[in-house]
């Protein structure tokens, strides 16, 4: 039979082409895999990563890095880590500030007193940075990066409305509903993450947080004799001061926020910002990396943004995130120093340097920061912006927080979509929180 | 008559259309698509959405990982569920039926209860961020199918032919090769095209065992890049566009054999 | 023939299938009755409390409801249209056979590009049904369609019927093919019209088709996790929440492993009882043929 043949045939070439392949895997030098976010997303330029692992060859002749920068998604990267942290994959990992607690709690990252220490370039590194990820007096991941939130807002906007900057929560939904008043609904005055999720929807809600809870953080943590005990310190006060300016943020005829783009987060928030869609939105020095995307993106960027403090509550002070980008090792990486090679190649004076003038934010060493290309590049007024906001800005106590911001982002919602008022929202909130704090998961 | 070219026409709208329209929109521009308009003027289509999916993912390395990988599934699951299937159907089996019956109800065991434990195992196997520990994985979704299907077909074969083979002095292996293949082949195609299709869709096994470029593969790579890229949508299609046309191309090919083979098959049990 | 040679033959897909789901599911099962969490690696058994908690958790009802309205939603709407279209590939009109080879399509693209075509659809701004509605003066009803409570769960099922139908279609299309015409011709002489022959005919004919379809689908749709997972995530707010959804949630967001292993084994229990009426059915068929 005819057919027959040809299947066969079909299977063959499969065969083949299978057994050519397989072999072509086979790598000889040692491999080190490095998961990170921002290199999947083009939230730094690809044409920088392609500069990155070029450089990287030479710079780390002995090794073969992979060009394979993990799920891409910060809620992914966790969970995948998590689990699988033991197989040794990666050996080096990048994450938020929120992201080491929970690390260090499953035991998979390393402690890099060791290694830091002995590194000649250590006293380069901003203390203030450090800080933070020094977890039970260990430092558990090296800073790359630094920034505190502000708001940006499109001043041509603004001036073409007559409307002045918003300084206060009830100005900036008044600000923002004019805005989507005046320009019927083409562009929407405000945008806030509200994914459940989404670790920049959980790091605005904490902002807001800050600024009712006189900068205290939403837990109290005490180690005696080795014992660490979390207690909660929120009141449902707090908590309902904050639900109730998601939910004034999405009311209205002409809300301040865009109701159809409820339940979204960051990869709505910052292409929608630079593409014009809305005028305000909570926002770290990263959006930089933006302005290479098209040519709306650029002038929007560099002629029509201005940075200033996110507006707070009545009641409140002035405060905002602190954001430490940290690099940390795998505790189960099967070459720890060629590990720590590679944390050292990406967190060296040029590389960060490089890094943060394509994608924007301030470097954690100081030597980078006093490098001239950020001044060639034109983004100091950028990075100072940023800057400014370091003064007011408050740093996440090292718990477990991926199921608080779960909580906090549910809540949002139950409000945001009317689901709940924010005074129920805020008891279910925290609720929540003793519960969790009772099963000893934070 | 006319109910039926009313229903084709809606069917075809509706099943067809969007497939046409992620297409057509992998073309255009961003400003073109943000005009949200559905025509756009000549200066609105551009190849930049696949220059730029193709200069960021290493796509030549994924598409040969998915075809790598759905290959090997697609060849042992045929030579597994060809033998098994063989020996359910021609030999008295001792608790045939718990087999079978063991091996169908596999369907309904909830695969994210699994997905923790089955990490643990293939761990323990060392078989983390391999091919073959996801071919293997993958093989768990698509035997129950190949085994009932051909074990249908085979039933249809008289016995005869095979004594037939065996007194003119054939071994097993050339029994299954010149007598049972050429008469079940409809069946070994559908078998075949169902395994390639399963394995290349897979996302759940493929987001647990894989952790590198060696074994990434362009489904969970789309799956992945196209919520880091939304609102750029016209990247999103392209990406969507290069993940399904390798299918649809092996469809066109399979798609008349595989309709009358699959159905013929299920008919049998 | 030799018994030993046919054990030999089918012990390899006994072994994979062993090592790869018997075992986890039995693993799987066993945690249900721990406290173990995603953060740490010591954990104890703690009996039925797990069960114990489900009982008084909202959203796992919730969710339960979801998953139970949603298969038995999809499954009957896939039967009717999978009719409705095998009944009009039956038709012999000219463009047929181009049709048929199109029609199976969307169940050969993978679900997570499913997906993405449907999110791009649904988008208030760009979406091929916004603009739609748009353009015949339906602004009122232009929403991004997975982002409303009201609309999110329609779509769900819809996605599924995209994915399925066709299948369907094609499935009892062929089983039609196998009713001798000559069981229409007679009932045509004894007067009956389409819809008498289509029920006392064409039904009882494609009937273990049927079962089998409805079988399979039930298993899956029950199942299924990437749909929602990478549609909705559950959301907006827990309006297409469904127990597998929920089970990951619980394991990763809550890292409530062991809570998370509960569900997924009142799942199975649940799909257990289904197959066994499902055979306790087709047992009692086949004793009175």
């Amino acid at each position: 039979m005819k057919s027959t043949r040809v299947m066969y045939k079909i299977i063959t070439i499969l065969l083949i082409f299978t057994l050519v392949v397989g072999l072509s895997f086979a790598a000889e030098k040692t491999k080190l895999t490095f998961w990170n976010m921002p290199f999947v997303t083009q939230e730094v330029s690809p044409d920088y990563v392609k500069m990155w692992e070029n450089d990287a060859k030479t710079a780390l002749s002995a090794y073969v890095v992979d060009n394979y920068y993990g799920p891409g998604k910060y809620k992914d990267q966790r969970d995948k880590f998590l689990l699988q942290a033991k197989t040794g994959i990666p050996d080096v990992i990048e994450g938020l500030l929120e992201d080491t607690a929970v690390y260090v709690s499953n035991d998979s990252i390393e402690p890099l007193d060791a290694y830091f220490s002995e590194w000649a370039e250590s006293n380069q590194f901003v203390e203030s940075t450090l800080e933070p990820l020094r977890i039970n007096g260990k430092l558990y991941g090296i800073p790359y990066n630094t920034n505190a939130r502000a708001l940006i807002y499109r001043k041509d906007i603004l001036e073409k409305y007559g409307l002045s900057v918003p300084k206060t929560w009830d100005e900036l939904i008044d600000t923002a509903r004019k805005i989507t008043e005046k320009s019927n609904k083409e562009i929407f005055g405000f945008y806030v993450c509200t994914e459940v999720g989404d670790p920049r929807a959980a790091q605005e809600f904490i902002t807001w947080y800050f600024q009712v809870s006189d900068k205290k953080n939403p837990f109290d943590i005490t180690t005696v004799e080795g014992k660490r005990t979390v207690k909660v310190v929120a009141t449902a006060d707090q908590l309902e001061k904050v639900l109730d300016l998601y939910g004034k943020l999405f009311e209205g005829d002409f809300p301040a926020c865009d109701p159809n783009q409820r339940g979204t987060g960051w990869p709505v928030e910052d292409p929608g910002y630079v593409a014009g869609k809305w005028a305000m939105a909570p926002m770290g020095p990263w959006l930089w990396g933006r302005r290479t995307e098209n040519d709306t993106a650029k002038d929007i960027l560099e002629n029509k943004t201005v940075i200033t403090r996110i507006p707070y509550s009545k009641d409140g002070v002035p405060a905002t995130y602190l954001e430490v980008k940290p690099i940390m090792m795998s505790k189960f990486s099967k070459d720890k120093n060629a590990a720590w090679d590679l944390i050292k190649y990406i967190t060296s004076k040029e590389k960060m340097a490089q890094w943060l003038v394509v994608s924007g934010g301030i470097p954690a060493r100081k030597d980078s920061l006093n490098m001239d290309v950020f001044e060639k590049a034109g983004i100091q007024w950028w990075m100072q912006g940023f800057a400014n906001e370091l003064p007011i800005s408050v740093a996440m106590s090292p718990i477990n927080w991926g199921p608080v911001s779960e909580a906090n982002l549910r809540a949002v919602n139950y409000v945001i979509y009317g689901e709940k008022s924010a005074k129920d929202a805020a008891q279910w909130l925290l609720d929540s929180y003793n519960d969790l704090n009772k099963k000893n998961t934070l | 008559m006319i109910v039926a070219y009313i229903i084709i026409f809606v069917s075809l709208c509706f099943f067809i259309l969007p497939m046409v329209w992620i297409f057509y929109c992998s073309f255009r521009t961003q400003e073109s698509i943000f005009t949200g308009k559905i025509i756009s003027a000549l200066k609105g289509f551009t190849f930049n959405n696949y220059i730029k999916i193709l200069s960021v993912t290493d796509f030549p390395r994924y598409f040969v990982n998915s075809v790598t990988i759905s290959s090997l599934v697609t060849m042992i699951s045929l030579i597994i569920s060809i033998f098994g299937a063989y020996g359910l159907s021609r030999y008295d089996i001792k608790g045939k039926k718990i087999i079978i019956f063991g091996i169908f109800s596999t369907q309904m065991f909830p695969q994210v209860l699994m997905l923790i434990p089955l990490f643990l195992v293939v761990f323990s196997l060392n078989l983390m961020d391999k091919v073959l520990g996801i071919v293997l994985t993958q093989l768990i979704l698509v035997l129950p199918f190949c085994l009932w299907m051909l074990k249908g077909y085979f039933d249809t074969i008289p016995i005869d032919l095979d004594d037939a083979a065996e007194i003119d002095g054939g071994n097993l292996i050339q029994q299954l090769i010149y007598v049972i293949l050429p008469i079940a082949q409809p069946g070994i195609m559908v078998v075949a095209f169902y395994s390639f299709v399963v394995s290349w869709s897979d996302y759940l096994i493929v987001s647990v065992i894989s952790q590198s470029q060696n074994t990434a593969t362009l489904t969970l790579i789309m799956s992945r890049l196209s919520s880091s890229l939304l609102i750029r949508w016209g990247q999103v299609c392209a990406l969507a566009t290069l993940t399904i046309v390798p299918t649809l191309i092996l469809f066109a090919f399979a798609q008349k054999r595989l309709i009358e083979g699959l159905t013929a098959g299920a008919l049998k049990e | 023939m030799d018994k030993r040679k046919g054990y030999f033959l089918i012990i390899p897909a006994i072994i994979i299938m062993f090592i790869f789901t018997f075992y986890p599911l039995m693993d799987g099962i066993r945690v249900s009755f721990t406290d173990k969490s995603m953060l740490r690696t010591e954990y104890s058994y703690i009996g039925l409390d797990n069960y114990k908690q489900m009982l008084g958790d909202p959203i796992f009802w919730l969710s339960l409801r979801h998953s139970i309205i949603l298969t038995g939603v999809v499954v009957i709407l896939q039967l009717i249209f999978g009719l409705i279209l095998a009944w009009t590939m039956k038709q012999e009109i000219p463009g047929m056979p181009i049709f048929k080879s199109l029609i199976m399509v969307s169940w050969v693209i993978p679900v997570a590009a499913t997906v993405t075509i449907f999110k791009f659809m649904a988008q208030s701004d760009v979406g091929f049904i916004n603009i739609i509605l748009k353009s015949i003066g339906l602004k009122s009803l232009v929403r991004y369609w997975f982002g409303d409570p009201l609309t999110a769960f329609p779509l769900i099922i819809l996605l599924h019927l995209w994915r399925n139908v066709p299948f369907y279609g094609i499935a009892f299309l062929a089983a039609m093919q196998t009713i001798p015409a000559s069981f229409y011709e007679v009932a045509e002489i004894n007067g009956a019209n389409a819809f008498q022959s289509f029920w006392y005919i064409t039904l009882p004919g494609i009937r273990n088709m049927i079962i089998v379809m409805v079988t399979i689908h039930v298993l899956w749709t029950f199942n299924n996790f990437d749909f929602i997972y990478l549609a909705t995530g559950g959301g907006p707010i827990n309006s297409t929440d469904v127990l597998p959804v929920y089970v990951y949630r619980q394991s990763w967001d809550r890292y409530a492993a062991g809570y998370g292993a509960s569900i997924g084994t009142v799942m199975l229990l649940i799909l257990s009882i289904y197959l066994i009426i499902y055979l306790l059915i087709q047992e009692r068929g086949e004793y009175k043929r």
